[in-house]
């Protein structure tokens, strides 16, 4: 079984319902975010780059992106960060010492840290029970709900959830599935390939 | 045995001279803001989710440099014929990095750990695919290289034991020293860290380590031979100097062309990160290090005795500034820069510098190295006497 996230760069209208979807799904705390949405263009959020009429706007989805060769986990000294069924790189937050090697080793800077005991907007806890609590001094990322994936459903942020419809998954040993056939079908490029990550997230042009 | 340890640090504390009362305040000002960073957590520093590491592994690198570098310079009289006027000083260089160096750089580790109250993990859980294991690794058998070869330094001058084996010590202890450039894997292992994922890294930090350690054993062997522990000739002390600068030399000819291959290309991640060190944010630190290194070479190589304890002085603070520019200029040039949610992106305006608490941890950490320094040359015997036993 190897997971894989599509989305589609042509769709994404930068609405971050993905990143908001992932935040309640994983009951965040202030000021993290696993799942961010990124703008192409000028230097600041939702800003154009280049000059009127051919200035340019457009998005980039970025999460974590369960490499297959993953740098972060041959980088965690006491194997915190490990790859589980499927393909996909999870942290043990009990084993985390914080020594956040994981994230100089990471090319997409996707993952957290928890500089502060986690605090929370809402007094209630959010999303799934079967998140774990999130630590203070560890460090975290998406984990493309695996506890959904146990359950035989989509992570939060793919599927349904986009308005754009521009974000699939599926596994790509599956030849059937809605990501093998599109992946068939239409260009996609993968970030940063030449650091031989060979990273899980593709991106349709 | 309880009195007479009591006694013993009684007779201690009274004799205590300024200079280690000022260690140990500093020292105790560094243990109030390490549990004041253990209460409220790394939030009281100033690092973030893309400056994770800061001033903490710009220490540890250095400690870690001068431990492997005092261990380099402790073996070489031994192994070289050219090297045999400086066997007196393998002892103290041995003991100082084998144990003040190293306890340093773990201080250093243990400060930046998010979760220190886990680092058992790093004896039960150790992974040897991470380069920070090695480190552990090469820390751990520093210590062990650093007091065997003391112990067998002073068996051999006691006649209990032959050349040959403190050759063969020597030896290991040399190969020890190199594995410094084994921690320099944690940056040039790093494929999503361009800047550092080059096999210069490796040199240069060699080159760092034993720059580090000699402008610290200058200072520590003047010391010593003012108060007649060691007898240091001003011809030895001078050659040590220009050693030092020859290596300060090598380091600067390293750095200039980091920085002309970047500007070279005039656009491109190593062109901004060059761009930013030469007169952007990053400039400030970046020409204290060009000056710290330049005036330590020019205080070392000169023929005024005074000019070289200056020169100590700012070559391991060129070297602090190598290592944290090292850390600085690729994590504020990351991979994927696109702008994003305020808390991830990397602000044109920005640039890291350590906050109080983060300060006051490695100005204890450091003031309580020299502390043990200062007690260990206290205690140390006359190595003149213990060569003449």
């Amino acid at each position: 079984m190897r997971y894989a996230l599509v989305i589609d760069l042509a769709r994404c209208i930068g609405c971050m319902t993905c990143s908001v979807a992932c935040k309640l799904e994983n009951n965040l705390p202030d000021g993290t975010w696993w799942n961010r949405v990124l703008t192409v263009g000028g230097a600041s959020m939702d800003t154009a780059g280049g000059r009127f009429p051919t200035s340019t706007l457009s998005y980039l989805p970025i999460q974590c992106q369960h490499c297959e060769n993953p740098p972060c986990v041959k980088a965690c000294p006491v194997g915190a960060t490990y790859q589980g069924a499927g393909g996909i790189v999870l942290q043990d937050y009990d084993r985390c010492i914080g020594c956040r090697t994981c994230m100089m080793a990471c090319p997409y800077s996707a993952r957290t840290f928890n500089m502060k005991k986690p605090a929370y907007s809402v007094d209630v806890k959010l999303g799934d029970a079967m998140v774990p609590e999130h630590q203070r001094g560890v460090v975290e990322k998406c984990t493309l709900c695996f506890h959904r994936l146990a359950r035989g459903e989509q992570p939060a942020c793919a599927g349904d959830i986009c308005p754009a419809r521009a974000r699939l998954f599926g596994d790509l040993d599956n030849p059937y599935s809605e990501v093998s056939k599109i992946l068939h079908k239409r260009p996609f490029t993968r970030l940063h390939e030449d650091k031989g990550t060979s990273p899980r997230i593709y991106y349709l042009k | 045995m309880l009195m007479s340890w009591t006694r013993e640090i009684a007779k201690v504390i009274h004799s205590m001279s300024m200079g280690m009362w000022i260690s140990l305040s500093l020292s105790v000002i560094g243990i109030g803001c390490w549990i004041i960073q253990m209460i409220l957590g790394m939030q009281v520093t100033n690092l973030d989710n893309f400056n994770a590491w800061g001033v903490y592994i710009a220490g540890f690198v250095l400690a870690t440099g001068i431990a492997a570098g005092c261990l380099l310079f402790s073996a070489f009289p031994w192994l070289f014929a050219w090297g045999e006027n400086y066997r007196k000083y393998s002892f103290i260089s041995a003991l100082f990095g084998g144990s003040i160096a190293v306890m340093a750089a773990g201080l250093f580790v243990l400060a930046d750990l998010g979760s220190p109250e886990r680092i058992w993990l790093f004896v039960t859980k150790l992974r040897l695919s991470s380069p920070l294991a090695w480190d552990a690794v090469s820390l751990a058998s520093f210590i062990i290289l650093g007091i065997c070869f003391a112990r067998i330094l002073c068996s051999y001058y006691k006649n209990k034991t032959t050349l040959n084996r403190v050759r063969s010590m020597a030896l290991a202890v040399f190969t020890g020293g190199l594995l410094v450039t084994l921690t320099s894997f944690a940056f040039a292992g790093q494929v999503g860290r361009p800047l550092w994922n080059n096999a210069g890294q490796t040199l240069s930090f060699l080159f760092a380590a034993i720059i580090a350690s000699l402008c610290v054993l200058i200072p520590v062997f003047s010391w010593l031979a003012k108060n007649k522990k060691i007898d240091l000739k001003q011809q030895i002390l001078a050659k040590i100097c220009n050693m030092t600068a020859m290596f300060i030399l090598g380091e600067l000819i390293f750095v200039f062309s980091e920085i002309l291959i970047g500007l070279y290309a005039g656009a491109g991640e190593d062109y901004a990160a060059a761009k930013w060190l030469l007169s952007g944010n990053g400039a400030i630190f970046f020409w204290i290090e060009m000056t710290c290194l330049l005036s330590a070479f020019l205080f070392l190589i000169s023929s005024n005795v005074k000019f070289h304890l200056l020169g100590g002085l700012f070559g391991l603070a060129g070297v602090f500034f190598i290592k944290y520019n090292m850390l600085q200029s690729q994590l504020m040039h990351p991979l994927i820069s696109n702008s994003g949610p305020f808390i991830y992106t990397i602000r044109a305006d920005y640039f890291y510098i350590p906050s109080f608490i983060e300060t006051g941890i490695c100005v204890g950490i450091v003031a309580f190295s020299v502390f043990v320094c200062q007690i260990g040359m206290r205690y140390l015997p006359k190595i003149d006497d213990m060569e003449k036993a």
